[in-house]
């Protein structure tokens, strides 16, 4: 008898089946549901529709950009940061690193219930920015704008993971919020970072949602100083920090 | 005949910076052998399971878990496992909950009988949130018996439980070893590894001290235990013939000897007032006592 190669299981299924338990843990947690989405959304009302004054089109424009990439990084900062920390301290991880399960499809499964969140934010941020923005778009304009927020997704869920392998239950949520917030806010997605001052904004350069916003900024149209490279490598020096974090603390974790 | 070796340890040592957690562990386990691990907190159980579950790597030695290294996932596919306190998503229903684990496994158990075996069958569509806390480790129990496992690392699977689930509990675990399961399991609970297990490795501070089938350890101190209402006093009845210790609350007085003829007609003789006799065989849970206060962890 072979008592050392595995046998081959159907590893779609697993991916199909973790996918389907993340997005039902989240719909069914509404602490997560519901700030996850409504926060872009009422922010985005009040910055980008209610405040927006005569600029009316160009601001509700400009902030659909932004708040798309904010929209997207919730999810993929509580997802991974609380939620991992979360499972990893009451022995859910633990049981599952035991059982055949690939960590790809844990990760895979995590990443595909942010993304659904964030999806689900910037249709209904581009509903609003339709209907009382005035917003005028074409197909391929928004599915470029869509697509390059998603995918800066990735460099958060990668820093929420280095976070979620590492701190504590009570701890994950507060230092998860005051990164959201704080990257949030001098990365420029809620407000035009053009508005800070000048030293803001150049500090801001070291934010990952600065990059982020900017390269969502680029990708309806909004021509950036820089060019979209100078971002785009931004970000991936930032997600390869972030990866190495994670996977140290991933290996450290039952240390 | 050699049976098959489900688990094997050699040389095992476990440090966490300056705590020597697992010094020096040899076991081997056939399959089919149901064995229980038995120690204080601290005595190095969890770490010497978690080595052998593939969680943390050993600081020195080898394990072989069914021939290959613990951790592996031709090790992982053919293990089941209860860790000691998890909570699982709360969100979650218990057929979803045990459905994504059978999907880890090539062979799993089918999902009817394996909720109709650990009792589940009325609550699959409850949320996981939603159960007590012994239907809970009924969730625990059914994703540690998912994949239809070899081996089965059980780590106090049944604390908190009322009597009536723990025997439930029992039953099953005794069909696994029937149809060949290597079990191994960590409990408090001296009355269930009695019920259960054929063999006993008792730890002390990270060291094996004693390793034999149970019924050894158990006649390893054989004496009996006279527990009686009396009026003499504790010093007068350990200068008797044939006592080992005295142990008293208030006048009732629980005496170890290995010669209770002579020491019954002693105190009967000295105090006619005496009530409630009990002569009792020594348990299991003395012989273990015994043999923790004997050794002092140090390698003989």
């Amino acid at each position: 008898m072979n008592r050392v190669s595995h046998t081959l299981v159907n590893s779609r299924m697993i991916y199909w089946l973790e996918c389907k338990s993340e997005i039902l843990k989240a719909v069914r947690t509404p602490q997560f549901a519901v700030p996850t989405i409504a926060f872009p959304i009422v922010f985005y009302l009040i910055f980008g529709v209610i405040l927006a004054g005569e600029g009316g089109a160009g601001r509700a424009r400009y902030l659909l950009a932004t708040f798309g990439a904010f929209g997207v990084l919730g999810p993929a900062l509580f997802g991974f940061g609380v939620n991992v920390a979360n499972e990893r301290n009451n022995g859910w991880l633990d049981l599952k690193k035991i059982s055949p399960m690939p960590i790809s499809a844990y990760i895979a499964a995590k990443l595909f219930m942010a993304l659904t969140f964030g999806f689900i934010v910037i249709l209904i941020l581009t509903g609003i920015a339709l209907f009382f923005g005035g917003l005028e778009i074409s197909l391929a304009g928004w599915t470029l704008m869509a697509t390059t927020q998603l995918l800066t997704a990735v460099p958060f869920a990668l820093m929420g993971m280095a976070i979620g392998f590492r701190v504590s239950t009570e701890a994950a949520p507060a230092i998860v919020n005051i990164l959201f917030m704080l990257m949030s806010v001098f990365g420029g997605l809620w407000l035009p970072i053009t508005l800070f001052p000048e030293v803001m904004q150049s500090a801001a350069w070291l934010l990952p949602t600065f990059h982020s916003g900017q390269l969502a900024l680029a990708s309806i149209g909004f021509a950036a100083p820089t060019h979209v490279i100078v971002h785009v490598a931004a970000l991936t020096a930032f997600s390869a920090v972030m990866a190495a974090l994670a996977a140290r603390n991933y290996r450290n974790m039952n240390l | 005949m050699n049976a098959p070796v489900a688990i094997s340890a050699s040389g095992l040592h476990k440090h966490y910076g300056a705590v020597h957690a697992v010094r020096g562990v040899d076991l081997a386990v056939t399959e089919g052998e149901f064995v229980a691990l038995i120690g204080e907190n601290g005595a190095g159980k969890t770490s010497l399971l978690s080595i052998l579950m593939g969680l943390l790597p050993a600081s020195e030695g080898s394990a072989a878990i069914l021939g290959a290294k613990p951790g592996e996932l031709s090790v992982r596919q053919m293990c089941g496992t209860m860790l000691q306190s998890t909570s699982l998503p709360d969100a979650l229903k218990v057929r979803e909950l045990v459905e994504l684990f059978r999907s880890y496994y090539p062979t799993p158990r089918p999902l009817d009988d394996l909720l109709a075996l650990t009792g589940l069958t009325d609550l699959q569509g409850r949320r996981y949130k939603a159960l007590s806390g012994g239907q809970q480790r009924r969730v625990q129990f059914a994703l540690a018996l998912a994949g239809n496992p070899r081996v089965l690392f059980l780590d106090e699977p049944t604390v908190g439980l009322d009597m009536e689930i723990r025997r439930e509990f029992w039953a099953i675990l005794q069909t696994l070893k029937a149809s060949g399961v290597t079990i191994i399991l960590t409990s408090h609970y001296l009355d269930e590894i009695e019920a259960l297990a054929d063999r006993l490795v008792i730890i002390k501070d990270g060291r094996i001290i004693a390793d034999d089938l149970t019924g050894n350890i158990k006649k390893q101190t054989v004496h009996k235990n006279i527990i009686c209402r009396t009026n003499l006093d504790e010093k007068s009845i350990r200068a008797l013939e044939g006592v080992m210790s005295v142990d008293r609350v208030g006048r009732l007085t629980t005496i170890a000897t290995n010669a209770e003829n002579i020491v019954l007609s002693a105190i009967l003789s000295k105090d006619p007032a005496l009530t409630d006799l009990l002569v009792e065989s020594s348990s299991l849970e003395d012989a273990i006592k015994a043999m923790m206060d004997q050794s002092t962890g140090e390698p003989t």
